[in-house]
């Protein structure tokens, strides 16, 4: 049984850069600790400035903004570094705004903040997935430290106003920091991260195993010229390492895979139009689950510019997302309801609930990959409603009994 | 393994032939698993996730058959031996048809068994719900109790080679169409070689303790209906002798079992047993042994696993309670209040034992099936029983 995999938002999978990469690290036995001065450092040294060179170029292609980049061991701490970093020992009395359904590895750290004294303002999203900027200007005061918004949603793939939102605030006198996740941006939307930076946004955070390399790393890219990144403090202590802002030896392998597959994503003549290709693929299998059975609902704004290209959050009525999750892994369909519980078991994602979703148990979240192709969408989209049909039948039949 | 598995006609379809496995972290289920796995069938694993541990209180320690740290041992198994492993929510259903009913049942003086509604309602019927709604037909648990399939088409339930780990009593619910498509693998184990071949494969939960305890209730069954009855009224109410006559006080009915003779907290010449529960008059009646004697009793909701006995009676021994050594028992079908032959009158035929409404009984074959194992021909619940009529003649063993 083939495997259809429709989860990239949980992990892409590895393009051939990064496996090309990681061979070939393997076979030149390259060893070697990039902090040492002498020949068996120097190559991997090399090694890694190559990687953030090319990490660079990618979100700054044309090189006007000026971006410094901090390797982390993945965008988890890319997050966890901007949040706490940026706050540093001004907890009391600082105020955060962040939205509802930032991933939890922004969520999180600004709950402890909130634990530490911080405050803490949540904005809830709008029907449509969307946290709004009139909320956020409302909410942002003479106090507030950071403000931060994902770029886009890992769960219902909606595109935050985060260029507008930092323009509106620089605008309107606000001198804190502007910290956006990106780990679900790159090859799934053609906002370039430079805009974002044009527009007023500090520091922002990526993932390597979100396009196409392995986990275990991440960078935090910030805006070498803003004043306000000097509050950065490090997370890790330790080493020299990253310029004094990220202690621990740098994860090698998983850089190196890094930058292979982002040099196939520079390579790509035009990324735009993959990207495009992949919504093409992605509003077919909407067409094809909207016509092939009743009571589909979209959580996954339309449009183009409004999500990203590979995701689509849908509900079939009467069938409950988790138990149709476990339905199609058994038909080879990897997919998810976007959140999973220690335990394994498989739980409504609150994204749907802060969108406020009648019968949000009922969403899951399909991803395409990059390698998506028509034959996956009309396999995928087939196993799909035929796992519909047969769980409906049997609801049905069991009420009878 | 039954033969019911080799007779399923859809055995050439990968997803139909595909075993579900109800899997609780346990010894048990994790060798019914273990033995499928290793006999080539496609499995797949489910644990049932019935209550909350972490927000309700609950027996969390690994002593309990449904803790979630015994999830991830059951993760784990699954991994390593790579067949999928998914936990379900059962909570909503497990707090309708098996926690509500347990505290409705002892505020209205009965004394029931959440884990044969547990058995019945959740285990066999969710699970099963759930496996058809992933295309597969077979379901496997840990049970310790045996499947047959006989010449005349019929399937009959069987007690475990291990005696002393029979679970046939919780099983007597089950119906032809359940056992047509259930497997129990272990059922046919002693115990110690069940550990033993957990063990042979380095698995470390071969040491794992064994589950006893009803897994929602962590202190008494008395605190738990308390916590969780939100009992608007003081519950408490008078301990009376069979006059009638005050001996005492009780802080609530619902702790309190017909037959139970510690913690009545009433002092008296001779040993005191509760005879009688009135949720009415909140009364608890409490007397001496012999007062619990009695020719017969009702039993209602009766399921017969192979059909009604021929001539509507049959001779068997019952279990009145989990551990019980069983009584041999006439059993006599009777119609219920709605005419629905679903109801037995028992008549104890040597020795009588106390009848606690609300527990069930359970019918096995007067006759050894094979060597040490008997045949479960059904059972039901205890209803409440009219006065008590003594029979002096059967001996009081019970």
């Amino acid at each position: 049984m083939a495997e259809l995999y429709l989860d990239a938002n949980a992990t892409t999978r590895l393009r051939a850069g990064a496996h090309r990469a990681v061979s070939q690290l393997l076979e030149r036995r390259l060893v070697g600790n990039p902090s040492s001065i002498h020949g068996s450092g120097r190559p991997v040294r090399g090694e890694i400035s190559r990687a953030r060179r090319l990490l660079l170029r990618l979100v700054n292609p044309s090189g006007e903004q000026e971006l410094r980049l901090v390797f982390t061991s993945g965008g988890t701490e890319a997050c966890n570094t901007a949040i706490f970093g940026f706050i540093g020992g001004h907890i009391p009395g600082s105020r955060i705004v962040t939205s509802a359904i930032e991933h939890q590895a922004v969520l999180e750290p600004c709950k402890e903040l909130a634990r530490r004294g911080a405050e803490i303002v949540l904005i809830p999203p709008n029907s449509e997935g969307v946290a709004t900027v009139p909320a956020f200007l409302e909410t942002v005061t003479e106090n507030t430290q950071l403000v931060s918004l994902m770029v886009a949603n890992n769960v219902n793939g909606a595109i935050q106003p985060v260029a507008e939102l930092a323009r509106s605030l620089r605008k309107q006198g606000y001198r804190g920091v502007i910290f956006s996740d990106c780990s679900q941006l790159v090859g799934k939307s053609s906002i370039s991260p430079a805009d974002l930076f044009a527009a007023g946004v500090d520091a922002c955070a990526f993932s390597a195993h979100k396009m196409g390399a392995l986990a275990g790393s991440g960078a935090l890219i910030y805006a070498e010229h803003s004043s306000r990144c000097h509050l950065f403090s490090p997370l890790l202590l330790g080493g020299p390492q990253e310029e004094r802002l990220r202690a621990g030896s740098e994860n090698l392998i998983g850089i190196m895979a890094w930058a292979g597959a982002v040099e196939e994503l520079l390579a790509e003549p035009e990324l735009n139009k993959s990207i495009a290709r992949t919504a093409e693929l992605r509003d077919k299998l909407r067409l094809q689950l909207e016509t092939g059975t009743v009571g589909v609902r979209f959580a996954t704004p339309a449009g183009e510019s409004s999500a990203l290209s590979n995701t689509l959050a849908v509900a079939f009525s009467g069938v409950r997302g988790d138990d149709l999750v476990v339905a199609l892994d058994l038909a080879g369909v990897r997919v998810s309801t976007g959140s999973a519980c220690s335990s394994g078991r498989q739980e409504v994602s609150y994204v749907f609930r802060e969108m406020g979703l009648e019968r949000a148990e009922e969403f899951i979240r399909i991803c395409l990959d990059w390698d998506a192709t028509s034959d996956l969408i009309e396999r995928a989209s087939r196993l799909i409603l035929q796992c519909v049909q047969q769980m409906r039948a049997v609801a049905k039949d069991s009420q009878l009994v | 393994m039954t033969s019911s598995f080799a007779t399923n006609e859809n055995k050439n379809e990968a997803a139909q032939a595909r075993i579900v496995v109800a899997m609780s972290g346990g010894v048990d289920s994790t060798a019914a698993a273990l033995l499928l796995a290793e006999q080539g069938y496609p499995i797949v694993g489910i644990a049932m996730q019935v209550w909350d541990y972490r927000q309700n209180d609950g027996n969390a320690s690994r002593a309990t058959c449904c803790a979630p740290a015994d999830f991830a041992d059951a993760r784990e198994v699954a991994d390593e031996l790579g067949f999928p492993f998914y936990v379900f929510d059962f909570e909503g259903s497990f707090r309708e048809e098996v926690i509500n009913p347990f505290i409705k049942s002892y505020l209205n003086g009965f004394t029931p068994n959440p884990c044969l509604d547990c058995n019945r309602k959740v285990k066999f019927r969710e699970l099963r719900e759930r496996a058809r709604q992933l295309g597969c037909q077979q379901v496997a648990t840990g049970h310790y109790a045996q499947i047959r399939a006989l010449a005349d088409g019929t399937h009959a339930l069987l007690t475990a080679v291990d005696k002393s780990k029979d679970q046939s009593y919780f099983l007597y619910a089950l119906t032809q169409s359940d056992l047509q498509s259930t497997l129990f693998p272990v059922g046919g184990m002693e115990k110690k070689d069940v550990r033993a071949l957990l063990a042979a494969r380095g698995l470390e939960i071969a040491s794992k303790g064994e589950s006893q305890d009803i897994c929602f209730v962590s202190g008494t069954v008395g605190e738990f209906i308390e916590k969780h009855a939100a009992l608007s009224t003081s519950s408490s109410g008078e301990i009376v002798d069979q006059a009638g006559k005050q001996l005492g006080t009780h802080e609530g009915i619902h702790n309190f079992t017909v037959g139970q003779r510690r913690g009545l907290r009433v002092s008296a010449s001779d040993k005191l047993y509760v005879l009688n529960i009135d949720a009415d008059s909140n009364q608890v009646t409490v007397g001496a042994r012999d007062a619990l004697a009695r020719e017969s009793f009702t039993i209602g909701d009766v399921n017969w696993i192979r059909g009604l006995p021929e001539n509507g009676e049959h001779e068997a021994l019952v279990k009145l309670r989990y551990r019980h050594h069983g009584v041999r028992c006439r059993l006599l079908v009777e119609p219920d209040a709605t005419g629905e032959l679903t109801r037995v009158r028992a008549e104890f035929l040597e020795e009588w034992s106390a009848v606690s409404p609300g527990q069930a009984a359970v019918f096995y074959s007067s006759k050894e099936y094979e060597p040490g194992v008997r045949e479960c021909l059904g059972g039901g619940i205890i209803e409440k029983q009219a006065a008590q009529r003594a029979k002096a003649t059967l001996k009081s063993l019970g």
